[in-house]
């Protein structure tokens, strides 16, 4: 009992925090601290994120955008922000979280035109 | 089942186990102990105090902020906005700040932490011209604009004439 009580508070501790520190270090700068971007030069984060992360090629659009693809980390905590993104401004969407595996599958060929791409995205689910 | 009947339930519940453990564990026993400290930490959130605290840092700070060697500003590039009737977290009168920011790293060296600063410019002014500092800390090749410090960041101002930075402790960096 004490030993399961311990490991689940060590469990607690290494789980807080890190996807929102790397949300301020390098996405705040330009989507703001609650999501609200300056658009249309920086998209806002709203409900939009649920309608992406619905489809194949919505998910590949948002590891693919500049900011997402460029950003410093590793495969791993790239798919830990995505998803803190998710949880904090898509509302109460359900969605599929995102994995490293699809990180690494599709963020190593970073969008030439983000803004071309999310209006084509955009009038397909119209 | 009636939500009175389920708080009833409970109620009974918590008694029941209350009095068992009161019956059969000591006054020393590890698990009273190792409760009430996971009931305090619980309840830490729900004081006032920490509520603030999570608005407003609580720094514990050294150094002079008109000073380029101030803490804050291990990544600015710029003038300082302490030097230029505004401080290191507020914009002068007459010039508004930038929402869109760079963002960077420093460590505090009163606690030894790093912590995150958006370099906020304040913009719609000329050029303050006063305490010029250059400290390029994490900054990267203006290639790779989200994280360059030599580009103007007076964007989604009303004019992106560029006054002065300022330096604002956002959050302590736990990645």
């Amino acid at each position: 009992m004490r030993w399961a009580l311990l490991s689940l508070t060590l469990l607690c501790a290494i789980a807080v925090a890190d996807p929102r520190s790397h949300y301020m270090i390098h996405c705040m700068g330009c989507h703001l601290d609650d999501g609200r971007g300056l658009p249309p030069e920086v998209p806002a984060f709203d409900e939009k994120l649920a309608l992406f992360a619905g489809s194949d090629k919505g998910r590949e659009y948002l590891v693919r955008v500049p900011g997402a693809a460029h950003a410093p980390i590793i495969d791993a905590a790239l798919a830990d922000v995505l998803n803190w993104i998710m949880q904090t401004y898509a509302g109460e969407a359900v969605y599929k979280p995102f994995l490293e595996s699809e990180i690494g599958r599709y963020r190593s060929r970073p969008l030439t035109n983000p803004a071309a791409t999310r209006d084509k995205l955009l009038e397909a689910a119209d | 089942m009636k939500p009175d009947a389920l708080v009833a339930l409970i109620d009974k519940w918590v008694t029941a186990r209350t009095v068992k453990s009161a019956r059969q564990l000591s006054r020393r026993h590890l698990l009273c102990r190792l409760g009430k400290v996971m009931v305090g930490i619980a309840l830490v959130p729900v004081l006032p105090v920490a509520r603030a605290a999570e608005t407003r840092l609580q720094l514990a700070e050294i150094g002079d902020p008109q000073d380029c060697s101030y803490w804050r500003y291990c990544a600015i590039d710029g003038y300082l906005c302490s030097c230029c009737g505004g401080s290191e977290s507020k914009c002068p009168p007459g010039a508004e700040p930038s929402p869109v920011t760079w963002v960077g790293t420093c460590e505090n060296p009163a606690d030894g932490k790093r912590y995150i600063i958006s370099y906020n410019d304040c913009c719609g002014k000329g050029d303050c011209g006063r305490c010029f500092c250059n400290r390029n800390e994490g900054d990267k090749p203006a290639y790779y604009p989200p994280k360059n410090n030599d580009i103007n960041w007076c964007v989604g101002t009303q004019t992106n004439a560029y006054h002065c930075s300022t330096a604002v402790v956002v959050g302590v960096d736990e990645s």
